[in-house]
């Protein structure tokens, strides 16, 4: 395949192609642990100590992305990219956007000023890329109507627009998170090439 | 002479690469929904 349609499709040199999901939010919204609890490889982290006034926050942060991956068959494979919660980092939300399946906005259901600050965030994302996005509140057992309808209003967010309560450690619930994603994806797609 | 042309710059790869997701069709859809819901 020559290299510039191997640059429209993902295809990588190994003849497997790759697509990508983008986890993105505020800082200390559980980013690199939703990754680092669903990806089969150790994921590529760059944490560092935290030198500013989010030290009260949480000892370490993402200074420029994660990286995780599933492998999906021999032929398809699927990259997971974290991007960093710091303002001074947010040229790299372009980057690792592009191309992107759709990704996930990632907020604290514990830490209400994290809804707040996930609003730059996906104007940010929306600006972007027209793809599919979910919303994902971690260490939330479950959301109950008055809760959801004020994140909803916060984020300005369509009725279509899945909101998941989540908990970034636990596998199953990552789970959830992602194919909730994949279905907002594969019900974009032209009726022709919608999954049966 | 600009510094772009100076330093002879030219759109990276990355600069070039269309905004959006790649192209994925119903195969590659089914067998990711398919896939990360047989992670245990």
């Amino acid at each position: 395949m020559p290299p510039s349609t191997a640059r429209l499709t993902g295809r990588r040199q190994s003849g497997s192609t790759a697509v990508k999901i983008v986890v993105t939010g505020p800082l200390a919204a559980g980013k690199t642990t939703l990754i680092r609890t669903i990806s089969e490889i150790t994921v590529l982290s760059t944490e560092h100590n935290l030198t500013d006034e989010t030290r009260s926050v949480k000892a370490q942060t993402t200074v420029g992305m994660d990286f995780g991956r599933i492998t999906i068959d021999r032929e398809l494979v699927l990259f997971l990219f974290g991007t960093s919660g710091q303002d001074r980092f947010d040229f790299m939300g372009e980057i690792l956007g592009e191309g992107m399946l759709g990704y996930v906005l990632l907020v604290d259901g514990t830490q209400e000023e994290t809804v707040s600050a996930a609003v730059p965030v996906l104007a940010a994302f929306r600006r972007m890329a027209s793809v599919p996005f979910v919303v994902a509140v971690n260490r939330a057992g479950h959301l109950d109507p008055a809760a959801e309808a004020w994140l909803r209003e916060t984020l300005d967010l369509a009725p279509e627009v899945p909101v998941i309560p989540c908990d970034a450690t636990e596998r199953s619930s990552v789970k959830a998170v992602l194919l909730a994603l994949l279905y907002a994806v594969a019900g974009t797609l032209e009726p022709a090439e919608a999954p049966a | 002479m600009t510094p772009v042309r100076l330093f002879g710059w030219r759109p990276t790869r990355w600069s070039r690469r269309p905004r959006g997701r790649h192209a994925v069709g119903a195969p590659q859809m089914t067998a990711l929904v398919a896939t990360i819901r047989r992670m245990s």
